[in-house]
């Protein structure tokens, strides 16, 4: 009756996908069709989800050569001590940086749609002490977390969408590429951004049981989390079309706003929706959090306890730091940027140098 | 058990002295708030109780543009016990006037203790000659903006003063909520235009095409549904209206319908023939021969006899029945050519969806026409084919005798 | 330009002062939690004991880290499977007391016994000769605990009758010969054992049975005749089914053990016997099926059954808080049944269960999350039926867990919420209602708490005139009193008659305590503060383990198939495996 800190291949996936899914879903119809312009921006969804795919296998690649170990621990064997903990530090501030993000989000939405009048760090007080006990009890916690969300996060985002289908019009998806791939290919830059998932690989697959799977993992969670935005992306533009969409600062949860269900319980879903996808992106935070934390104590050799307790208030202080949403929104692109020089341009050569210097473990 | 309690009671120690510390940062309880039904917005025009206040220094600095008049409910004891209310009006309607919607409603918290909130507002009311006059999209800014008011609010036109709308209603009714539950009459009839939410003129608004938004008029304690108003894509403001009659067409035209009748007499011996619709559907064919841009409009529904005078008691069968199909079909047709005409050469926008086929159909040339496309409309040419099913007759098989 | 740039990123002292606070806070809480397990662990020492406990039986003391003590054969255990345990037999081998034993003087030996239960007046000491030769002989025994008419039938009279056995001889046997020539030829009665240690003598004297002193014999005969006040195999009171056996335990260890094993014929049922209580000591039987159990469960539950350190176990419940994992925890990790077919059922999926003399509650561990909501009728009914009536149970705990804070948050945060033509009756039934809604709520829980506390004191015929007079009466008169709206009253009875079809009573109280505080965190976050408490509690049911295994183990399971009997129970032939959570050694159910 030992406790393992193993997780299997599904537990894995699901660990994946919600990490991705999270507050990505409410703005993305926007800040895609922002750049395209035109209601292809589905397309552009699959093709950035496919390449997210592509950085996601070489970090996988990666991960495979050293089962059992953490992009923490193995970093040194590739690239020499001294930039380990350089690419450790950067790691760990990523992932501080992507909790503070879904954080902020989570403050600026529940503010506005929830909660007008109370304080932020009342609102980021709860939320992260709850994430803390949960992220003390390790990544089995995490991950048993995951799956417990999942068929109520699930069944209330498609069930939402589903209603929202009275305001659906599929004219306004049409025409169909009517001018081109060229704004396809505009907006895959947001949705790439909204999707890495690689990331998250680069220390979970320590804990995998069978790490030769990681492929399928990487696979299996990108198509989920598509399904997702595509779902997102395709219902807003259906409901308000391009024009509209760019007009609404939170297009996903105004879609939700502007429906009402008579002879149901509820007629309006917003707050219901928001709060349950609320612990979607607290899975989200909580795997960031693990990371952040996990990277902290492999690189001090400080137990993981304290490091969760020390990252709190770096964490809570960085999700302060943008002043407004403008600045939430350009924080929001510049841990994109950063992370797509992370994970999109980085792992490919830590790969080949691993295997120039034939580094296993 | 014993411990858990101890933790319990420090934890709920804590949490009581937030409680107090904080009084609930966002809770308001339910039974004080002031719930908004309905706003209706009209050009400035202060009203009396306004005038008397101002006299009496209750003013603020403003220039009158708007005059928004709120609809707030008043709970009535739904309880069985409370009977004694069973005249009295479910609810009051304040009118506050100023140039910001957002500042205007605001001043209205002076002249009430309770909090308003707008989470069950479901009409928006826009009088005539501030449409006219206003861009759409400045008026209903603060609206789509607010966190409280949702995008699912319906908007109308009123043809005279919007706030006439909420002044009186049937007992026991709210003019605002009467107006929403018409638009479940549209499986009976087609002079009623699709409901439009918020939600749905945020696009056009900013894409500048124009739409159509349902009129209604007034007259004593009723409303009553006349036709469209049209929003011009170009400026943003009314352009004119589409009477009832036009209506019909126009929904023929986009088969929005769900449901409705249409009247006709015969060419031969002027007897009535009315034809209940039971299921419509059109489809707007852009055709696109060098510069020339061309529509072809095909009409189809489903139906049923509703009443036949035109032919003197015989079954209807073969003949007869062809006959009060292209009765009515000449109708449809009239009526649809009607309605385009109307649009094409009086108001010049085209609400009936023929741009959207157009760029779904022919996207590049749609490019270069969408910037002025309802002047571009109004010089198309336009085809139309009108094809009825009467299914059934209902319990009687022959004309009236 | 760089330093401007990072001040321009600075976010002000007050969002430091918070960040500050936002670390102290956990920080002081789990100092506080882990300074009361220290502080527990102190005074309970529950590790040590556990070791010490081992070590003075004697036997392989090894311990493997923590977990799991290795097959320790302590001789205070007794592995008596397949065989019936029928009563005290369990600890014949009692280390002597070489100070004071029995001497074979029957005068001498009387003394010592009378001096050792001198202010014991129930012993009542019964003086007789045996049979033809005389032999002087004591018989000790307690009024009322002893069945009199049996002892007067079965050891009295052959004793004294016996001429037959003695035939041919002259004087008193060899004290070897004359026990055997007692105990195969005279004396009827099942269950003897002997004892020279005159303590332990007083001690099965007290408990019921006939101890028999004969002269020229240092051992004595312990006769097994306790006829301990029991009662018949009643319908459990808590744990009432409409389909299922109707007998439920009762207090007599005995009974209770031979119930099971009139459960149908097994030859792996093992009962394996401890002794608890230091002062008074009482028996414990350990159970499980040998070829389904998990070893390591097994040895874990008897290493916690070792450290129990206390006078008197007066009920089984107190074994449960003594071996529980986490006492701070509000969820209960062992779970109490007075139902023979649930224990079986559960040892079946690869559990053990704990009887405990004096109770008929028996425990079963570890447990699981779906078991309290489960009920043997799931199982007896048909599959729909079964699956209906669990998922109307799970929709029951959560309305009585979250009903009421979802009303406070939905009347004092979230109006938008509710549909419109609601809402409007809503704030017409609350007008003048002078309390918030979490007030209003508090005041309408706490009465139907007491409310219910005091219909279960009350006499039956009285209870349910208690329970009109107060719900209907009172919620009434409340609302007409325009203490609290018509709605509040729904949103309690409702909640109320959720908790009621808990299937596990203390499930029930579990939920009523946690409802109070989501009606806090409501009453602070509305529907976010209802969200967070509702993470906060999967986050420690996830991290909540009973002897190791996953609480909500089968909510979040590795495989899908544990699924097949969780909310949803799927017709029993398609249930082959058992629980994989508890890692059986058979994962097969025989088909």
């Amino acid at each position: 009756m030992e406790t393992r800190d193993r997780i299997t291949t599904t537990e894995l996936i699901i660990i994946v996908v919600n990490y991705v899914l999270a507050a990505g879903v409410f703005t993305l119809p926007r800040t895609t069709v922002e750049r395209a312009g035109t209601p292809d921006v589905w397309i552009s969804v699959i093709l950035g989800g496919l390449l997210s795919m592509i950085t996601g296998l070489i970090i996988a690649r990666l991960s495979q050569r050293f089962p059992g170990q953490t992009i923490y621990q193995y970093s040194g064997k590739i690239i020499g001590r001294p930039l380990a903990i350089l690419l450790g530090v950067v790691l760990i501030g990523y992932f501080v940086c992507i909790g503070s993000y879904e954080m902020r989000n989570v403050q600026e939405v529940t503010v506005f749609i929830l909660l007008e009048g109370t304080p932020g760090w009342a609102i980021a007080g709860i939320f992260m002490w709850v994430a803390l006990y949960l992220c003390r009890g390790g990544i089995n916690a995490i991950s048993r977390m995951c799956r417990l969300m999942i068929p109520i996060t699930w069944t209330v985002f498609f069930g939402v969408s589903l209603l929202s289908l009275q305001v659906f019009d599929i004219n306004n998806l049409r025409p169909v590429l009517g001018q081109g791939m060229s704004p396809v290919w505009r907006s895959i830059k947001p949705t790439a951004l909204t999707f890495t998932s690689g990331e998250a690989l680069l220390f979970l697959v320590a804990f995998m049981d069978k790490p030769k799977k990681t492929m399928k993992v990487v696979v299996s969670a990108t198509l989920i989390a598509m399904v997702f935005y595509i779902v997102a992306v395709v219902l807003c533009i259906g409901a308000f079309s391009v024009d509209g969409v760019v007009t609404r600062t939170w297009p996903f949860i105004d879609l939700i706003r502007s429906f009402e269900v008579n002879y149901l319980v509820f007629e309006r879903f917003e707050s219901l929706w928001l709060t349950i996808w609320i612990m979607q992106i607290f899975c989200t935070f909580c795997i960031a959090f693990y990371g952040a934390a996990l990277g902290l104590s492999q690189l001090t050799k400080i137990p993981l306890n304290h490091c969760l307790f020390a990252l709190l208030p770096v964490i809570y202080i960085v999700t302060e730091i943008p002043r407004s949403l403008n600045g939430l929104f350009a924080f929001g692109a510049g841990i994109g940027n950063w992370s797509f020089f992370l994970f999109g341009v980085l792992p490919l050569p830590l790969l080949i140098i691993a295997r120039l210097r034939g580094a296993r473990s | 058990m014993k411990h858990l309690l101890k933790q319990g009671s420090s934890l709920s120690l804590l949490i009581v002295a937030c409680l107090l510390l904080s009084s609930c940062w966002s809770s308001s309880p339910i039974e004080d708030v002031n719930l908004e039904a309905g706003v209706a917005l009209d050009v400035a025009e202060e009203t009396e109780t306004e005038q008397d206040l101002a006299q009496k220094g209750g003013e603020y600095p403003k220039r009158n543009k708007v005059s928004c008049t709120y609809q707030f409910l008043i709970p009535q004891g739904a309880i069985g016990s409370k009977k004694e209310g069973a005249q009295s009006k479910n609810y009051y309607n304040a009118t506050q006037t100023g140039d910001s919607i957002f500042e205007a409603v605001r001043e209205l918290s002076l002249r009430s203790n309770r909090l308003p909130i707008g989470h069950h507002l479901k009409t928006i009311v826009i009088g005539e000659e501030l449409a006219r006059t206003t861009k759409l999209s400045e008026l209903i800014e603060f609206f789509s903006r607010d966190n409280d008011i949702r995008p699912s609010v319906l908007l109308f036109i009123s043809k005279g003063k919007a706030r006439e709308v909420f002044r009186d209603s049937l007992p026991g009714q709210t003019p605002a909520f009467v107006l929403n539950g018409t638009f479940n009459n549209r499986r009976r009839i087609t002079r009623i235009w699709e409901p439009v939410s918020m939600a749905k003129v945020v696009g056009p608004l900013h894409g500048h095409t124009s739409f159509a938004l349902q009129n209604v008029v007034v007259s004593g304690k009723e409303t009553k549904f006349s036709g469209v108003a049209v929003i011009k894509g170009s400026t943003g403001k009314l352009g004119g209206f589409l009477d009832e009659a036009e209506l019909d067409g126009l929904v023929w035209l986009t088969g929005k319908g769900e449901g409705g009748s249409v009247k006709t007499y015969s060419s031969d011996n002027n007897k009535l023939v009315t034809y209940e619709i039971t299921g419509m559907d059109s489809k707007i064919k852009a055709s696109v021969n060098g510069d020339k841009i061309a529509f072809h409009v095909l009409i189809e529904s489903k139906g049923r006899i509703a009443e036949a005078y035109f032919a003197g008691g015989e079954r209807l069968v073969g003949g007869t029945i062809r006959k009060a199909r292209e009765t009515l079909e000449k109708k449809v047709q009239d009526m649809v050519k009607n309605t385009v005409r109307k649009m094409q050469h009086e108001l010049q926008a085209d609400v009936a969806g023929f741009g959207k086929s157009l760029q779904i159909q022919h996207p590049s040339v749609w490019n270069k026409v969408k910037t002025n496309w309802d002047t571009v409309f109004s010089s198309v040419p336009i085809t139309y084919e009108v094809k009825l099913n009467i299914e059934d007759y209902g319990a009687s098989s022959t004309t009236s005798d | 330009m760089m330093w401007s740039v990072i001040t321009g990123w600075f976010p002000g002292w007050s969002v430091m002062f918070q960040g500050l606070i936002l670390l102290i806070v956990p920080i002081v809480i789990t100092l506080t939690v882990d300074w009361i397990r220290t502080f527990e662990g102190k005074v309970s020492k529950r590790g040590q004991k556990a070791k010490a406990a081992l070590n003075k039986d004697g036997g392989a003391t090894s311990l493997k880290g923590t977990k799991g003590a290795e097959g320790t054969k302590s001789n205070k255990t007794t592995f008596i499977a397949g065989k019936d345990d029928s009563g005290g037999s369990g600890n014949n081998d009692e280390q002597e007391n070489p100070d004071q034993s029995y001497t074979g003087n029957v005068d001498k030996d009387l003394r010592l016994f009378k001096e050792i239960s001198s202010d014991m007046a129930d012993v009542n000491i019964r003086e007789l000769r045996i049979g033809a030769l005389q032999i002087k002989a004591v018989l000790l025994f307690v009024d009322g605990l002893t069945d009199k008419d049996s002892m007067d039938r079965n050891i009295l009279r052959p004793l004294m009758n016996a001429v037959l056995p003695f035939e041919g001889m002259t004087e008193a046997p060899e004290a070897e010969e004359l026990k055997r020539i007692i105990v195969e030829r005279i004396i009827h009665v099942s269950e003897i054992e002997y004892t020279i240690d005159p303590v332990k003598s007083l001690k099965k004297v007290l408990f019921g049975s006939a101890v028999l002193m004969v002269d020229g014999m240092k051992e004595l005969f312990v006769l097994g005749t306790p006829k301990g006040r029991t009662r018949g195999g009643e319908e459990p009171v808590s744990e009432a089914l409409l389909r299922g056996s109707r007998i439920g335990f009762n207090e007599t260890l005995s009974d209770n053990t031979a119930m099971l094993r009139r459960h149908g014929q097994n030859t792996e049922l093992a009962m394996i016997s401890f002794t608890v209580g230091k002062r008074v000591e009482k028996e414990l039987v350990l159970t499980y099926i040998r070829d389904i159990a998990n070893e390591a469960l097994v040895e874990e539950i008897k290493r916690r059954l070792l450290t129990i350190d206390i006078d008197d176990v007066q009920e089984s419940g107190f074994v449960e808080q003594l071996i529980e994992d986490d006492f701070l925890s509000p969820f209960q990790q062992i779970q109490n049944t007075e139902r023979p077919d649930r224990v079986m059922a559960a040892m079946l999926e690869g559990r053990a269960a704990i009887l405990l003399d004096g109770t008929p509650f028996a425990l079963i561990m570890p447990v699981t999350f779906g078991m309290l909501l489960q009920s043997p009728e799931d199982y007896f009914d048909r599959w729909m039926a079964g699956s209906l009536l669990r998922t109307l149970r799970f929709f029951a705990a959560l309305v009585s867990l979250f009903a009421p804070a979802l009303y406070i948050s939905f009347l004092s945060f979230h109006p938008g919420l509710i549909p419109t033509k609601l809402v409007i009756s809503i704030i017409s039934s609350r007008q003048g209602v002078p309390f918030p809604s979490l007030i209003e709520a508090l005041i309408m829980e706490v009465s139907i708490e007491i409310l219910r506390e005091a219909g279960l004191r009350l006499p039956k015929p009285i209870g349910p005139a208690m329970g009109i007079v107060g719900g209907l009466i009172i919620g009434q008169a409340a609302v007409e009193a325009g203490i609290v709206s018509p709605i509040l009253v729904i949103v309690v009875a409702v909640t109320a008659i959720s908790s009621f079809a808990m299937p596990m009573y203390s499930a029930g109280i579990t939920l009523r305590l946690l409802r109070f505080v989501a009606m806090f965190f409501a009453a602070v976050f509305g529907m976010y503060g209802v969200i967070m408490f509702f993470l906060l509690l999967s986050s420690h049911l996830i991290r909540l383990k009973s002897f190791g295994v996953p609480y909500l183990g089968l909510m979040v399971p590795s495989h899908l198939r544990d699924w097949k009997d969780f909310i949803i129970r799927l017709p029993l032939h398609l249930l082959k495996r058992r629980p994989a959570l508890l890692k059986p050694k058979d994962p097969i159910r025989k088909g």
